[in-house]
């Protein structure tokens, strides 16, 4: 289980106790003390003598929105009734915890888009190393007007640019901040698959026109 | 003359948001316009007119995109306010002072509870102030938690969470139909410029430096359609 469900479920149970007529502060002590840093600097204060709405100041700043609504509801029972609260907050606790799980879920989903977006970075800097690499040998397949232009390495390296920016958007779009993994795998199969290529590119057409 | 909630609701004045979508379309055309050049010929005058479209629909969405981000914080934050209102209203049996105690954490609901507080510190009914406050919300959860505070029935406090589940499934669904067009915008746009580099024989640094920026347009301005919120 990871650390929110665990937090949310050991919060649950504070709830539980307090509906059956416990003390909030004993069944905090008693529940999240083993949860991490947070859970144990909860239940130091508490046993310090704390008042229960400033011991809950680590998990009410929790960088779960979950965690920390649950706590605003356990801290706002000293104001009305804590066996009240305990009662009713069951069913609050219950959406929290389905929240928490549909968050799993989608963190799930999002590390298989993850690699998606990865795949298709590594696609489309092969794609675009084979269109810059050969491309231009396709185009001067122009037997009518006589000589096109001769491709400069600037289309290589524009090719590649235009590879990163969108790898790049792709990774960020998918990973955020790791967006730079897409770019590294786009350009490595860019560098390798233009490497590849490039013998076949320096291979130059004889216009049959030109034939005695 | 047509209605705009979004507008109404942040109060911006129709004419003035046209007026900044027109100059950020003629900005963008202008730049645009500059920026490529002649890397794409003829075409350059009809990208840029869609590119400055889509800016002028960019700026005039954003109160609309802005009103569902709040939407969805004020459904989830109704949740808690539902719970915590129905254990206090059972307790004190006092509207006022389950109203005076809530203390939200999403910003604009917290501002809508403090509001209404202060106007039945002022001499207001209960019944009225909540209403008051209730219609200031975007989110229809947040403002029943209000009205059924106001009607003093602490059973009619429901779990609250159908809206929160109703937008978490739009949210879904647009991530279902945005990702792969991201996909393939992402995917094809480099792909179509060194097509179009290589058949149009641009191979000059400048050309390849215009093609490369609007690549960056088109991906950037993909990147914002289908990014939500």
């Amino acid at each position: 289980m990871n650390e929110e469900l665990a937090t949310i479920s050991s919060l649950k149970k504070v709830l539980e106790s307090a509906g059956a007529g416990d003390g909030i502060a004993r069944a905090l002590a008693r529940e999240i003390r083993g949860m991490g840093p947070e859970g144990a600097s909860v239940a130091r204060m508490i046993l310090m003598g704390h008042p229960i709405s400033l011991s809950l100041g680590p998990l009410l700043k929790s960088r779960s929105e979950e965690v920390s609504m649950l706590s605003a509801l356990i801290g706002s029972a000293t104001k009305s009734s804590s066996t009240l609260v305990g009662k009713k907050g069951r069913t609050f606790a219950a959406v929290l915890e389905r929240w928490a799980k549909m968050k799993e879920n989608e963190k799930l989903e999002m590390r298989v888009q993850a690699f998606r977006a990865l795949l298709t970075s590594g696609v489309l800097g092969a794609v675009t190393a084979m269109l810059a690499s050969l491309g231009p040998l396709v185009a001067s397949l122009n037997f009518v007007e006589g000589n096109p232009p001769v491709a400069s390495g600037n289309l290589l390296l524009a090719a590649g640019g235009m590879t990163a920016i969108s790898s790049g958007m792709l990774g960020f779009f998918m990973s955020g901040r790791r967006f730079y993994i897409n770019v590294l795998v786009a350009l490595t199969v860019y560098a390798i698959v233009s490497s590849v290529a490039a013998p076949l590119a320096s291979f130059s057409v004889l216009s049959p026109w030109g034939i005695k | 003359m047509v209605r705009i909630p979004s507008f109404e609701h942040f109060g911006i004045s129709a004419p003035r948001i046209l007026g900044l979508g027109f100059a950020a379309a003629i900005g963008s055309y202008l730049v645009l316009a500059a920026s490529l050049g002649e890397a794409l010929g003829e075409a350059t005058g009809p990208v840029a007119i869609v590119v400055a479209l889509l800016a002028f629909y960019t700026v005039l969405s954003t109160p609309r995109r802005v009103l569902d981000r709040q939407r969805m914080s004020q459904a989830r934050e109704s949740v808690a306010l539902s719970a915590s209102a129905m254990a206090c209203l059972s307790v004190t049996g006092s509207r006022s002072k389950t109203l005076m105690t809530l203390r939200p954490r999403e910003q604009t609901l917290a501002s809508a509870t403090r509001q209404c507080a202060r106007k039945i510190l002022l001499g207001l009914p209960v019944d009225l102030a909540a209403a008051e406050s209730a219609n200031s919300l975007v989110s229809y959860s947040a403002a029943d938690t209000f009205r059924v505070l106001a009607s003093m029935d602490p059973d009619d406090f429901g779990e609250g969470d159908e809206e929160s589940r109703g937008l978490s499934t739009s949210i879904e669904l647009y991530r279902e139909t945005k990702l792969p067009m991201f996909m393939t915008a992402c995917f094809f746009s480099p792909i179509m410029l060194v097509l179009y580099a290589v058949f149009t024989h641009t191979y000059g640094s400048l050309g390849l430096l215009e093609l490369a920026t609007f690549e960056f347009v088109i991906v950037d301005l993909a990147f914002f359609f289908c990014s939500r919120g």
